[in-house]
């Protein structure tokens, strides 16, 4: 059984593949054309086109505009995270922690200014993190009302309202840019790069460069960048081939290889920032309760041939991985999770062992029930989907050899979240994204069993558990790796909760006269000062 | 006449209060809780039980479905469809008269273009029956009616914007934006205006008063034009107010492909916020403007055609 693709998109693909000539654009690299002579600044101007428009503006309180998801490079955070993901500072020159009090202290930076021409202080720091805590009282960090105090003009002490051990590397997000007290999040001030000129909702961002910013060695090298909102993945496509626009983000992945070979453009990968995984559901109601047998979890995971996955469906576009969480946040412990080796011969002793024998075609059965498994595919609405239900359908293949049976389905984002919810999945296929430089920023969130009813992948046994708490309350950063490292670990080698089927790269594509990109693993994190025009080519 | 008008205007009532039923229970029906969604947007989290149940109370989603009903309705009536979710500073009326000259602006281009190409190529086509054109305009017109808009947005967008580089391929920045969105949306309604014109007037050529004045030795283009396309213009004009109303409702997929800023795009920009006032206000309107007009072509076609008119008395 196969998932039905459609037909016109399919030509439409062939028509563009076709078109696609045999020249050569630059790819794979870190930054495009770092060396090559800019235009004058009164022809930096960039379009950019982008995702479609998911600015978090519905409680006008939320300072989201111009941050996330879509980073204008207007804010700066008190420290960011760089493209290692690695903290490193920025409005905050450096910050220490009192253990016994919980409290984190930031010593800002003097002489930074907002676009406005007042200078960064402590207030603005409060201002925006009350904000934030206000809008969202139930935030991660947790935060709240009395959690920032002003101790001077540049100095200000953060109090989370629960212990809290990376709180440095979960502030790094964008959604913790300074906005300038008193301003309004919808006309956003701020201390970046480029500052805001224009935001008109579903169609553009436009920002312009900042001439009073604070760090020479980042500022803005474009005079202007138009961000366009285009929710249409394949009119961006076009429209980058037409020379309508300069960059465009999150290529499919099923279009990077036409883009690279397409004359007068060039594409760049990020290191790993995100991964396709396959997580069992553990809390679903019959039809949806097979996967809270450990045998069967162990069987598919065995099943899976993810080697096979990786390059029929991805190629050069992606890498194979053991773990989801980028292993340079996980740093030396990255080697921890190894990963379960396909092996058809023990998925079926195991199925066996699980009392499911092969049926007539095929399929095990077991007290008359089928050994069917309802394989979701879930991710955000403007997400290609195509590249994963390819996936899909080769794992459904592999399964189908050990007489596991599956049904593909892509229910609409919306839907695929309230069924996420409601359990009605035996298998999800999502991706999960490394956003902040937390190491247990996605155990965490994602499989901490006393976190809420949403934490459906959590690893029974309790150790898991264990891994996160001991994630939460280690005092260093290296201390922190190896509790997530350990977390992960349980959930894939020893519960097989979760199949982390690949590391993805970002993949950007432009006009080769585009120059200084340097892609950034993380989306929301990704930077804009350094990109220019070139003259040449 | 006053009474066929007053009988239709009836009609129309209650239609609209099918349309507005219909618009309702779309978002009531549809799949996925929307407080749930527009809560977990604002936060940026999955939500807690109770941060839904919050926000299902200040959306007014835990009143019973009748009551929601005749509060949105009797809002609806007075021109207040409520305010956008996820637009939460705008009120959904204001946000659509924002977007409808856009999408007036491209429905009128391409029914302009379609008028323009199928009415002479129809002509043509009667003109010189079973001939070259004929075929060629039969071929044309089928292609036109069964090809997919969006394969035909991108096939124009490849063509145009990317080998050519002659139009701009997104966007509403000049009226060289307007050119490909608008063949796209007419190519439909000029197919189907083809094939009618070309029906038409075979028809009205093969009648008596037409035999007669070729007889009477009138010249073979004051038949065709003065006597022949004159009086098969009328179910032509039908269809053309028929497939105006078609335009303005139907450019949602040409708007999101083209990134074109109207109504279209509007709604599909609230279907996936789940943002129901919106994407109810979206179908009342559209459904109220299509029913709308299908009134005035009848109207025009009681004014234009006397027959109607007495038949409807003789009734």
């Amino acid at each position: 059984m196969k998932v039905k693709r459609p037909f016109g998109l399919s030509l439409v693909t062939l028509l563009v593949a076709a078109a696609c000539g045999g020249g050569a654009g630059e790819t794979g690299g870190q930054s495009a054309r770092a060396g090559a002579q800019p235009l004058p600044m009164d022809r930096q101007i960039l379009t950019v086109g982008t995702l479609a428009d998911r600015f978090l503006t519905e409680l006008p309180g939320r300072p989201d505009l111009g941050k996330y998801p879509l980073n204008t490079s207007s804010f700066d955070t008190l420290a960011r995270m760089n493209e290692d993901l690695q903290v490193e500072p920025r409005l905050a020159e450096r910050w220490e922690r009192d253990e016994a009090t919980n409290t984190y202290r930031y010593f800002l930076r003097k002489g930074v200014k907002f676009h406005d021409g007042s200078e960064l202080g402590a207030e603005d720091v409060k201002y925006t993190f009350d904000l934030i805590s206000k809008a969202n009282p139930t935030n991660y960090q947790t935060l709240g009302p009395d959690s920032v105090k002003v101790v001077d003009q540049y100095t200000v002490d953060i109090t989370p309202q629960k212990k809290n051990n990376r709180l440095v590397e979960q502030l790094v997000h964008p959604i913790w840019g300074i906005n300038r007290r008193g301003s309004d999040p919808l006309n956003p001030i701020g201390t970046g790069p480029y500052r805001t000129v224009e935001w008109v909702k579903n169609d553009r961002y436009v920002v312009e460069r900042f001439d009073g910013y604070w760090d020479p060695t980042r500022a803005a090298k474009a005079q202007r960048i138009n961000f366009k909102f285009i929710a249409d993945g394949q009119t961006k496509i076009l429209a980058l081939r037409s020379g309508d626009l300069d960059l465009i983000m999150d290529v499919p992945l099923s279009q990077a290889d036409e883009l690279k070979t397409t004359p007068g453009l060039a594409s760049v990968n990020s290191k790993t920032g995100a991964f396709n995984t396959l997580s069992v559901n553990l809390a679903g109601q019959a039809p949806y309760d097979i996967g809270k047998d450990p045998l069967i979890r162990e069987a598919v995971a065995n099943a899976v041939d993810r080697k096979a996955v990786l390059q029929k469906v991805w190629g050069g576009n992606a890498e194979e991985s053991t773990t989801w969480v980028p292993p340079a946040v996980l740093g030396q412990y990255a080697s921890m999770v190894k990963g379960v080796k396909h092996d058809p011969a023990r998925a079926a002793q195991l199925l066996d062992q699980a009392g499911w024998t092969a049926g007539g075609d095929g399929i095990r059965t077991k007290d008359g029930r089928r050994l069917t498994l309802v394989h979701m595919i879930s991710g955000p609405g403007d997400s290609d989907p195509r590249d994963s239900v390819a996936a899909a359908e080769l794992i459904q293949d592999q399964l189908k050899k050990v007489g596991v049976e599956t049904k593909i389905e892509v229910p609409e984002a919306a839907v695929a979240s309230a069924r996420g919810r409601n359990g009605e999945y035996d298998l999800m296929q999502g991706i999960g994204n490394q956003n902040e430089a937390n190491p247990c920023f996605l155990p965490d969130l994602l499989h901490y069993s006393k976190g809420g009813p949403n934490q459906r992948w959590r690893a029974p046994g309790g150790k898991t558990d264990e891994a996160i708490e001991r994630c939460r309350s280690a005092p260093g950063i290296e201390e922190t790796r190896l509790a997530a490292a350990e977390a992960v670990h349980e959930l894939v080698d020893v519960e097989h909760v979760v199949i982390p089927l690949i590391g993805l790269y970002r993949i950007w594509a432009m006009k080769e006269s585009v120059a200084g990109f340097v892609p950034h693993p993380s989306l929301t994190n990704q930077r804009w000062e350094g990109m220019y025009l070139a003259s040449g080519k | 006449m006053r009474r066929y008008i007053v009988r239709r205007l009836a009609s129309l009532a209650v239609v609209l209060w099918g349309v507005s039923i219909l618009a309702f229970a779309l978002g009531s029906l549809a799949p996925g809780d929307p407080a749930r969604l527009l809560m977990e947007r604002t936060l940026g989290h999955q939500a807690t039980d109770e941060e839904v149940a919050g926000m299902r109370q200040e959306l007014g989603l835990d009143r019973p479905a009748v009551e929601q009903y005749v509060s949105w309705a009797g809002g609806a009536v007075r021109g207040d469809l409520g305010t956008s979710w996820s637009n939460r500073n705008d009120q959904v009326s204001d946000l659509l008269l924002e977007r409808l000259p856009r999408t007036v602006m491209l429905a009128v281009t391409a029914m302009l273009t379609a008028v323009i190409v199928a009415v002479p190529l129809g002509v043509a086509a009667a003109r010189r029956r079973n001939s070259v054109t004929d075929h060629a305009s039969r071929v044309a017109a089928l292609l036109g009616a069964s090809v997919p808009g969006f394969f035909v947005a991108y096939l124009l967008m490849f063509v145009f914007g990317v080998r050519l580089r002659l139009l701009p391929i997104f966007g509403f920045d000049s009226p060289q934006h307007l050119v490909l969105p608008s063949i796209t949306l007419a190519l439909g309604s000029a197919a189907i205006l083809t094939r009618l014109t070309r029906s038409s007037l075979l028809e009205v050529l093969g009648e008596d008063y037409i035999r007669v004045g070729r007889a009477m030795g009138l010249r073979s283009r004051a038949v065709l034009f003065r006597h022949g396309l004159r009086n098969a213009v009328i179910p032509i004009l039908t269809v053309i107010g028929l497939s105006f109303g078609h335009l303005l409702a139907g450019a949602v997929i040409v708007e999101w492909i083209f990134n074109w800023p109207g109504l279209g795009k509007l709604a599909l920009d609230g279907i996936h916020a789940r943002d129901y006032p919106l994407i109810q206000g979206f179908v009342l309107f559209t459904g109220t403007v299509f029913v709308l007009m299908n009134l005035a072509i009848d109207l025009a076609y009681v004014w234009a055609d006397p027959r109607v008119r007495f038949q409807g008395q003789g009734a």
